[in-house]
């Protein structure tokens, strides 16, 4: 051996950090295993289906590569049903955040027991079920006799049409999902508001600071890992919906409401071309993954 | 350390399991052989002696009594088959009483039967059959077959059944189960989706029953009425608005009456012509988008299209309302009433005493005594060459059967029919609520199949 040449000693591990990590890996198996047999292997098969002609009806499925994937870029459908997305998403998200917060500040002035008793009337709708909650809205938007335009015949207002109208089926289905997910933000937010320390409002109201001042420069960045969350999540909520969709509209009427998540479920169930319908579900992963992408720089960027 | 004792009580109590056990798989096995009991309901005739007019007579009568049925537990070469339909109550009970008849009629044969939600129904049964264990006798919507058939999935008929089917049903009972010169079934029910009025309000708007397309747009005026803000207080009918198979039914009975049809055998598109957008424009009368979907069962609508079907809906939903079926409306081409199947298919996938069972359970299934007891269940008409004795007098039934001699398929046999007509019922429906004209409509939905049929 040369001088100054430093023999490596293998790595030994004492018998407690043996069973340490023992115990970390058995611990954290199952949840791993769970994670490969229901999400890892199906997004595998899923991209392998995308790659045949494989529909459910007849045995053959020849090998097309990219086919479905071009066949997705060309058809008219796909990028009707990604407007209608998007549009339903940056409503939604920007929506359920502002709201979200706003309620959670007025909630935060608030005594103890009204504050609790708001928060859980307002997280209420949150855990109803979605199907009751959407045979409720249609009634209230029934344009003759819904309880909506009778209230609205009294301020001089519509009536409208709502999900009977191309131009007012989304805005009204996103007033649903807003409505649905308005206490989950409010909880989120309240929980961001109350870890930011009261002497930091109250230094910033000594050193003169208005109520928007403190609102905007230290309240608002205090909050970026919240409206981070949150922006996250409702994008990708929005980008994902479909149960509203399914049941106010249908997609319709014509095509006004027809998002990407209803497209893949009628190519896969109900025209049973499972691998067109695999090829625009790894669209939408893509869509969804760049969008959150851009988000998070965005939000780190200009809050630090 | 354990005493000799505390060994022997062990040993004891290890006795005790095993003797549990031993005990528990007797009772098991006789379980299994011991026949279960059901409760069914049947038509008997008894003698009853009445007085009429101080005069004692003798009468039979029939009446409906409950009885326990024993259905043996199958004997260990007996067949098990599967078998599934959409769910319908209480057809859905009527169906499982009758698969517990035909199971005691034949020990030999179990049955369990699945009733699953309609908007699952199609994937169920693809899927079923993909993973290699399908439903041996699947209810298969009319417009579904070519996809099963094309996909090799349905077995077609042995001759003896196509023999039976020839001699004892109607002509659209073998067509409507046809394809490409094989039949794949018999029929469950044909939906016929035709006039049924509100006859209260009919006289009391003093209107008559329309026999004419002309003649139902006159008595609209009669029975349409609005408040002084337009908003309606009565309709004079209300047919489908919302995409989908209902609106193509609906506007299919306009459609043919008017000399058009959605395509034509060879699949071509035959809707957009100047008949088609008559007879669209027609339909907007009788459509109204703003009114709620239940107006006829809360006696706001005074008719709407609907099939024999319907008839328990409305004696359990709306038991005060007075409803009557009306023959289907005369159109400038004539009588056409638009018509769909459901049908009794078996899969490929079986083994021979599978699918022997199968097709004698449907062919039992298929017998008139049986349709009457679907009948008797939601009024579902029996599809016979004549009605049963018993209900030749029935008015439900009678207009019904008349309206079969008009009936025909709205669709042609076209294995991507599901992805036409959604392509085609957003178009109208888009005209329903006013957006687009009648001829916009039919262009947007001809240009939207033919790309469909261009990609093959």
């Amino acid at each position: 051996m040369a001088l100054g040449a430093v023999k490596k000693r293998p790595r030994r591990y004492s018998s407690t950090q043996l069973k340490r990590n023992l115990f970390i890996w058995g611990s954290l198996t199952p949840i791993l295993l769970l994670f490969l047999i229901f999400a890892a292997l199906p997004i595998v098969a899923s991209f392998y289906i995308s790659l045949h002609d494989w529909s459910l009806v007849g045995a053959e499925r020849p090998f097309i590569g990219l086919r479905n994937y071009v066949d997705v870029l060309q058809d008219d459908r796909f990028y009707i049903a990604l407007k209608n997305s998007a549009y339903y998403a940056v409503a939604y998200m920007v929506l359920v955040v502002a709201l979200g917060l706003g309620l959670a500040l007025l909630l935060d002035g608030l005594p103890q027991l009204p504050r609790e008793v708001f928060r859980a009337v307002y997280f209420v709708p949150q855990v109803t079920s979605v199907v009751a909650i959407a045979l409720i809205f249609r009634w209230l938007y029934q344009p003759q006799w819904g309880v909506l335009n009778y209230l609205f015949s009294f301020v001089g207002l519509g009536p409208f049409s709502y999900i009977k109208s191309s131009t007012q089926v989304m805005p009204s289905i996103i007033a649903l999902g807003v409505w649905r997910s308005l206490g989950y933000s409010m909880v989120i937010y309240t929980s961001g508001l109350v870890s930011i320390s009261p002497e930091l409002k109250e230094a910033a109201s000594i050193d003169g600071a208005s109520k928007w001042q403190t609102f905007w420069r230290i309240i608002i960045p205090l909050l970026q890992p919240t409206t981070l969350f949150m922006l996250v999540t409702t994008m990708i909520g929005g980008f994902q919906v479909f149960t509203e969709i399914w049941l106010m509209s249908r997609g319709g009427p014509g095509t006004a409401s027809r998002v990407l998540v209803l497209e893949i479920y009628e190519q896969g169930f109900r025209f049973f071309e499972m691998g067109y319908a695999s090829a625009l579900a790894f669209f939408l992963f893509i869509i969804v993954g760049v969008i959150v992408f851009f988000q998070m720089r965005f939000t780190r960027e200009t809050y630090g | 350390m354990e005493t000799k004792e505390a060994r022997a009580r062990s040993r004891i109590s290890r006795r005790t399991l095993m003797k549990g056990l031993a005990g528990s798989a007797a009772a098991a096995a006789l379980a299994a052989c011991t026949p279960e009991v059901v409760e069914q309901i049947v038509t008997v005739k008894e003698t009853v002696v009445v007085e009429v007019a101080g005069t004692v007579e003798i009468r039979e009568v029939e009446v409906e009594k409950v009885v326990t049925v024993e259905v043996p537990a199958a004997a260990d070469e007996g067949v098990e088959i599967t078998w599934a339909s959409h769910i319908y109550e209480p057809w859905n009970n009527a169906l499982a009483a009758q698969g517990m008849q035909f199971m005691a009629e034949n020990p030999d044969v179990k049955i369990i039967y699945s009733p699953i939600p309609f908007a699952e129904l199609n994937t169920k049964f693809m899927t079923a059959i993909a993973g290699g264990n399908p439903y041996n006798v699947m209810g298969i919507y009319g417009p579904w077959m070519p996809q099963f058939v094309l996909g090799g999935q349905l077995d077609p008929a042995p001759d003896d059944y196509v023999q039976d089917i020839d001699q004892n049903f109607p002509p659209i009972m073998k067509e409507s189960a046809t394809f490409e010169g094989h039949v794949y079934g018999y029929v469950q029910h044909i939906g016929i989706q035709s006039p049924v009025i509100n006859a209260d309000l009919y006289e009391a708007a003093g209107a008559q029953e329309p026999d004419t397309f002309d003649e139902l747009l006159a008595v609209q005026s009669l029975l349409d009425k609005k408040d002084e803000d337009g908003n309606w207080i009565q309709l004079g009918s209300t047919l489908a608005t919302t995409r989908g198979v209902t609106l193509m039914i609906h506007f299919g009975s306009f459609l043919m009456s008017h000399g058009a049809e959605y395509m034509t055998d060879d699949f071509q598109v035959a809707f957009n012509t100047p008949e088609g957008i008559e007879a669209l424009d027609l339909y907007a009368n009788f459509a109204h988008p703003d009114a709620p979907d239940q107006s006829f069962y809360l006696d706001k609508s005074a008719m709407e299209f609907n099939g024999p079907w319907a008839k328990s809906a409305y004696d359990e939903q709306a038991p005060d309302l007075n409803y009557k079926a009306i023959l289907c409306f005369e159109g400038p081409a004539g009588r056409v009433q638009a018509s769909y199947v459901w049908f009794w298919a078996i899969p490929s996938i079986g083994t021979p005493e599978q699918k022997l069972a199968a097709w004698e359970f449907t062919k039992w299934l298929s017998a008139p005594e049986q349709y009457a007891v679907q009948y008797r269940a939601i009024g579902l008409m029996p599809i016979t060459n004549e009605l049963p004795e018993e209900y030749a007098d029935d008015p439900w039934l009678q207009v019904f059967n008349e309206i079969l001699g008009y009936a025909r398929l709205y669709y042609p046999k076209y294995e991507k029919w599901e992805q036409v007509e959604l392509l085609v019922s957003e178009e109208l429906e888009r005209f329903v609520l006013g957006e687009i004209t009648a001829a916009e409509a039919l262009q947007n939905g001809e240009d939207k199949v033919n790309e469909l049929l261009a990609e093959g």
